[in-house]
């Protein structure tokens, strides 16, 4: 029907624009995925604020400027004014403040770019995490090793799950560094282990120790809560399976 | 082509692969400044305020408003006296620590004081923080085990954290009025093993000159 030159060409036109498609389709559907797109996202802040400086060498815990996290569903990004309880003293004059300076003076919020985002319809709640003594390292990643923070996890669905499912794989337990009250003292000599778990076999065993409340399909999962001791003092619970429900994240 | 050309080429090859599966597999990545691709925004972002979040309506861009005159906190309550009113704190706390002082309760403080007030107090109390050590305040009058600063009353020190002096700042914005209490507590045990340390050597005499002590802080 065609010449042996259009035939040639039509067949080689169709195995190309085939391969072409597939690896198309491949890209798009494996390049949307949130590890692919998001891990790595590190936006530049206005203010040249350090994690590695701040966390690193000076040993500030996380909760000294997020603090809240341990009651609240949102993890707070410090006000101006818990910057300058520090700064009004420490490089008062250095350029690099110069933005918070004005904040402060004007009473203007510094306008941080947001690194972490789930979707608006994925509910997801730091004080329930915080208070069974999963250390923030679990999700963000190494923070006090960060210059310009970034986001470390995909925080996909999959990524909750997996984690909900296999918590002893995933959980670092509270460590010193993040302030996570874990209900005891710590050991004396904690000052050389500010960035390791306080209490590393905290997830061992979970199977044992949870029970499930609806059936196991639903992934539905109870834990003892221990009771309150002082009114007003949160007591931290012993992870469990994280919840498998759809409703429990998406309402 | 020669079967040089064909190595070279399938090796080429191999690596571009390896790279497209690495990136593909997210085991591969870089950073970047650029948010994130969205080429299907489903209902990602929906029309409601976040905390701290934006606000376009209002001429300043703050979702987050502020309260009205006179609004009161759903939880605990705003602290009522200023900085350097010991004073009135003191009249107003006489009753003391309402915490009793349990092995839960010093935990808790040793908990909140680690965040709140070891960069500057370090983790001992004595004042030498890593931040005071970048040139943050006076180390002898920061040090919280000082003889004179053993002899404050409970309340003069929830005043302290509640509404800062001089140049430290309040914290009765973050900490809960509970956890002040229980700060106060584990205050009083480091300055109780402070004084017990600083006396074994010397006997209880001297330390009750205080002169052992503020020598050591010299
Ligand atoms: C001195 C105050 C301070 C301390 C201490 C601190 N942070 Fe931050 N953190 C900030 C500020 C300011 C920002 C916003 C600017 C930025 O993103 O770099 C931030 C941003 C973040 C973000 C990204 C928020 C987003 O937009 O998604 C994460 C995650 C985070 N911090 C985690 C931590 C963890 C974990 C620790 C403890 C290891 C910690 N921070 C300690 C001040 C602090
Ligand atoms: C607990 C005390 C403390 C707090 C709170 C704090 N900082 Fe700092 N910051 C320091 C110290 C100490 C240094 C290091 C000074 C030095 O290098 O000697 C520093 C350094 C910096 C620098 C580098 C300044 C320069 O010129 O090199 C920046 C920028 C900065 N901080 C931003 C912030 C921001 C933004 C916040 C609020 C989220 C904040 N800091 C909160 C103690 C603090
Ligand atoms: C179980 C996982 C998990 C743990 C543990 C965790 N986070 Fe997060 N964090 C997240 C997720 C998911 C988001 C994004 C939330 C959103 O977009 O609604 C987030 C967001 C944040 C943000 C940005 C909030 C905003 O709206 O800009 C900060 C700051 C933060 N986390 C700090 C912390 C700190 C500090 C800790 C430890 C005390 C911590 N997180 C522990 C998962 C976690
Ligand atoms: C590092 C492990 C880990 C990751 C990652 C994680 N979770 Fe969890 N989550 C848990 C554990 C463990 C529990 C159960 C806590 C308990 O036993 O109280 C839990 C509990 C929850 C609950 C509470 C359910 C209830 O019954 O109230 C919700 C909601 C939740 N997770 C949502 C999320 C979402 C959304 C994400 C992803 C953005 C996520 N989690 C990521 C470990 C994790
Ligand atoms: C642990 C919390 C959690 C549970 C349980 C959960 N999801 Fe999700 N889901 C998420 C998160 C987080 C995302 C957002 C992922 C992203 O950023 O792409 C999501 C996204 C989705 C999406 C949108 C996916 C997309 O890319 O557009 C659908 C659909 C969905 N979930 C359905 C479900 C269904 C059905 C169930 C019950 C079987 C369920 N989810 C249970 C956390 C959860
Ligand atoms: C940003 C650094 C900083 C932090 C954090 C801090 N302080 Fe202070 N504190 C100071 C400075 C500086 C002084 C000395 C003020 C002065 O010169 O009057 C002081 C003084 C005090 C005093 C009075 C000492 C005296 O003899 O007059 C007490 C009590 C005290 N702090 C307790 C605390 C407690 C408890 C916390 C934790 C909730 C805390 N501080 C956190 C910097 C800090």
């Amino acid at each position: 029907m065609f010449s042996q030159r259009t035939d040639r060409r039509l067949k080689l036109g169709i195995i190309g624009g085939g391969t072409a498609l597939a690896i198309g389709a491949l890209v798009l559907y494996f390049g949307m995925r949130n590890d692919v797109s998001d891990v790595g996202y590190r936006p530049q802040q206005p203010v040249p604020f350090s994690h590695k400086l701040h966390v690193g060498e000076l040993q500030i815990h996380c909760q000294y400027c997020h603090a809240g996290v341990e009651q609240s569903e949102h993890s707070p990004i410090p006000t101006t004014s818990t910057c300058m309880g520090c700064h009004i003293v420490i490089k008062a004059e250095s350029p690099k403040l110069q933005l918070v300076r004005d904040s402060w003076e004007k009473g203007i919020p510094i306008q941080w770019r947001r690194v972490h985002k789930l979707p608006d319809y994925v509910h997801f709640n730091h004080a329930r995490h915080i208070r069974a003594q999963i250390d923030c390292q679990s999700c963000h990643g190494n923070v006090e090793i960060q210059g310009v923070i970034a986001q470390n996890k995909p925080l996909s669905m999959g990524w909750c799950l997996d984690c909900h499912r296999n918590p002893e794989k995933r959980i670092v337990p509270a460590r010193p560094i993040s302030g996570i009250f874990t209900g005891e003292r710590l050991p004396e000599n904690f000052r050389d282990h500010l960035f390791e778990p306080v209490n590393s076999n905290l997830v061992a065993g979970v199977s044992a120790r949870v029970r499930p409340i609806t059936s196991p399909q639903f992934g539905a999962w109870e834990t003892d809560i221990p009771k309150p001791e002082i009114a007003g003092i949160p007591h931290p619970k012993l992870p469990g399976f994280g919840p498998e429900n759809c409703s429990a994240c998406h309402y | 082509m020669s079967t040089a050309w064909k190595i070279t080429l399938a090796i080429v090859a191999a690596v571009l692969a390896t790279f497209t599966i690495g990136v593909l597999s997210g085991k591969i990545w870089w950073f970047s400044e650029e948010p994130p691709l969205m080429v299907v925004p489903d209902m990602d972002d929906q029309f409601h305020l976040k905390p701290q979040g934006e606000a376009r309506f209002f001429a300043d861009n703050r979702a987050q408003r502020d309260p009205v005159e006179g609004a009161l906190p759903r939880v605990g309550r705003a602290y009522p006296f200023a900085m350097g009113d010991v004073d009135s704190a003191e009249k107003y706390f006489a009753a003391g620590n309402p915490l009793p002082r349990t092995d839960f309760v010093l935990a808790r403080g040793q908990n909140r004081f680690n965040t709140y007030c070891s960069p500057c107090h370090n983790y001992t109390g004595t004042g030498d923080g890593l931040v005071q050590k970048r040139g943050f305040g006076n180390q002898e009058t920061m040090n919280l085990t000082r003889e004179q600063a053993r002899a404050y009353s409970d309340a003069k020190i929830f005043h302290v954290i509640s509404a800062g002096q001089n140049i430290m700042p309040p914290y009765a914005d973050r900490i809960s009025e509970t956890d002040r209490w229980a700060i106060v507590h584990y205050v009083r045990e480091l300055q109780q093993k402070a004084a017990a340390g600083s006396t074994q050597p010397n006997g209880m005499a001297a330390a009750a000159q205080g002169s052992t002590h503020s020598k050591d802080m010299q």
